[in-house]
């Protein structure tokens, strides 16, 4: 990773002060979230299979427009003939999302786009030993449509559905499809 | 209020560009359990040559399959899906304990296949396949564990699970792969005799399924339960050259020293590979006592003792004496090639030779065997008639390859210090040279210069 890698910490750190203190008109809220994210089998590409990440995310909300950050995760063990091998998933995401039809129905669609960082680290057991490494930051840049319940002061609970592509140069192939489900909470 | 969003906006924005991606590194190097020259295991950066897609694990002339089908001759199978973290390092560390051993097999192939074409002068290019299949099995319905095969029809290696804990999971054992991959050299170069001595004269070598599917538990079982009865071994006369030519023993005794030869070359390839003699027990502790090839000269196989073999073993257990006649070779091999590294094989010469040197010889050696049986086979095959296969040519091409130099005193204790071989065919040369070392038993002329 280059340079530009080396800077991206600054920049999101940036992001994240513009998301702190947001103003009076602007609705903060928390969520926590579970999905499944479609991946090739290993034994065969022509089939599929779901991980399970769990989320937890903090936003700010103004009309049609949401912000959010999010923290994933994931732990995917596997074992054949004595290897045994953990995948530790880690995932912070931050979004913007559009709702062009709030007015109408919370449940017509809402659009989203924004940029991920993945950090994998693999723990392999092998004959006794063992060996531990930590996988370089690789970026992912995230497309969604989905569904998302109006929730205001009065109303503090929300819920929300996201069908999301990803995008990164670490995945095979480079797309891969995640569906999600969240419940969101304003305080 | 507007103008915060619009700060988050040129925020979001700034960030892509931030932490875009930037060029591809190189990433061929793959975090394995790998051994050392001396076969220790452990954990290392490996560069992977040979590989055109990473995730698929194939390369030009190797691809890997799971669990496929097989209709006929063909392998059918969904190409894999391996994974893999990238480390900070740029290493491509596999995610997943299939992703780790389908790479670590095709490391392993890929190398066996550059270093024999290196050792042998010729282009090696089998086998094509690595299969990984749980559902594997030689024909009897059970499925076959902790164990790796080759099936030359499907010119496939095949490795299934492991459910004994041992050292080392076959999948990543280089001698195991290593003993796998022979079998394809000794297919291509005794499987070709096997095909044109059929054409020519009509006779069956040895039965094809013995030589296509080599370590199939059930065709080998019965064929020796239909053709070799308690009856037929009472019959068997007790000088092999004695033999009808006609008759149907000849096909099994060359099956069985064919057989016995292509698992004892295999366990040395196995250590010329991973440079390791207890390779075997690591993958394979309960049954490694008679595969060890590094013990002390215990004699060359006896006159006829293919027939005690047969006559002492329990018919189902007659596999098993492939590998103990195997083994018979496989300490000869060793012994000599250990000779030769001292610089202790010829009188005049007392060069230690390297390792690489080492290698050389031993597989040049084997080749040279392999091709001294073709030959002779094609002999038979144009005079029409069939005879027994010779493992004396093992000692023939041994003497060509000392150059007309003397042979050590050591060198003949090895040879003929211990008892005769199969056929009594011992060159008369190496009888001259050795003939201060006391012999145990009196043998026939071989076959002369
Ligand atoms: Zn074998």
């Amino acid at each position: 990773m280059s340079f530009r890698v080396q800077i991206c910490p600054l920049f999101l750190f940036l992001l994240l002060l513009l998301f702190v203190g947001p103003t009076s008109a602007a609705e903060t809220y928390l969520g926590l979230g579970i999905s499944a994210r479609l991946e090739r089998e290993t034994e065969s590409r022509d089939t599929v299979d779901a991980i399970v990440p769990y989320f937890f995310e903090a936003g700010v909300g103004e009309g049609k427009w949401r912000f959010m950050g999010e923290l994933l995760y994931y732990n995917d063990k596997t074992s054949e003939s004595f290897v045994e091998i953990e995948l530790t998933h880690y995932e912070m995401n931050l979004l913007g999302k559009y709702h062009p039809w709030r007015e109408v129905s919370s449940y017509l669609p809402i659009f989203g786009a924004g940029i991920g960082f993945i950090q994998e680290n693999v723990e392999t057991r092998i004959g006794g030993e063992v060996d531990r490494v930590e996988g370089d930051v690789e970026p992912v840049f995230i497309g969604s449509v989905g569904f998302l319940s109006t929730f205001s002061e009065s109303n503090p609970i929300g819920f929300g559905l996201d069908i999301r592509a990803l995008y990164s140069e670490s995945f095979d192939p480079e797309v891969e499809f995640d569906i999600g489900g969240r419940i969101n909470f304003i305080f | 209020m507007k103008r915060e969003f619009r700060f988050i906006i040129i925020g979001i924005l700034a960030t892509i560009v931030a932490c875009s991606p930037s060029e591809k590194q190189e990433k061929e190097r793959f975090r394995l359990f790998w051994p050392n020259s001396k076969g220790d295991y452990g954990f290392k950066d490996i560069k992977v040559h040979g590989l055109k897609n990473k995730n698929e694990v194939r390369g030009n002339h190797l691809r890997v399959y799971v669990n496929p089908r097989v209709e006929g001759d063909k392998v059918i199978g969904d190409r894999p899906s391996a994974k893999f973290v990238r480390s900070k390092k740029g290493v491509n560390v596999p995610a997943d304990a299939l992703s780790h051993q389908m790479v670590a097999a095709f490391a392993h192939v890929n190398r066996l296949k550059k270093l024999s074409s290196k050792w042998l002068s010729k282009k090696i290019t089998s086998p094509n396949f690595i299969l990984f299949h749980k559902n594997f099995s030689g024909g009897d319905g059970r499925k076959s564990r902790n164990n790796a095969h080759f099936v030359s029809s499907l010119d496939s290696m095949v490795l299934v699970p492991q459910t004994k804990k041992s050292k080392i999971p076959t999948a990543l054992n280089a001698g195991v792969i290593a003993h796998e991959f022979f079998h394809s050299i000794f297919a291509e170069t005794i499987g070709k005799l096997h095909e044109e001595y059929e054409k020519i004269s009509g006779f069956i070598v040895w039965p094809k399924e013995n030589l296509d599917s080599t370590e199939s538990d059930t065709l080998v079982e019965e064929y020796i339960e239909t053709e070799i009865d308690d009856e037929v071994l009472d019959q068997i006369k007790p000088d092999p050259r004695d033999f009808d030519p006609n008759d149907l023993e000849i096909r099994k005794m060359n099956s069985l020293m064919l057989s016995s030869m292509n698992e004892g070359f295999a366990d040395i390839w196995g250590w010329i590979y991973s440079g390791d003699t207890n390779y075997f027990e690591k993958s394979f502790p309960h049954q490694s006592t008679q595969r060890q090839i590094k013990i002390a000269n215990r004699g060359l196989i006896g006159h006829g003792s293919h027939l005690h073999l047969v006559r002492n073993f329990q018919l189902r257990e007659l596999k098993t004496s492939w590998y103990t006649s195997g083994n018979r070779y496989a300490n000869l091999v060793f012994s000599v090639a250990d000779l030769y590294q001292k610089g202790k094989l010829l009188i005049d010469d007392e060069s230690t030779k390297s390792w690489k040197e080492t290698q050389v010889f031993v597989a040049s050696w084997i080749l040279e065997t392999l091709k001294d049986i073709s030959k002779e086979a094609a002999i038979h095959a144009q005079m029409g008639k069939m005879e027994l296969f010779s493992d004396g040519a093992l000692l023939y091409s041994l003497l060509a390859k000392l150059n007309e130099e003397k042979a050590s005193e050591s060198l003949c204790k090895i040879l003929v210090g211990g008892e005769t071989f199969f056929l009594n065919d011992f060159p008369s040369e190496l009888d001259e040279q050795c003939s201060s070392v006391a012999r145990r038993v009196s043998r026939r002329p071989g076959r002369g210069s």
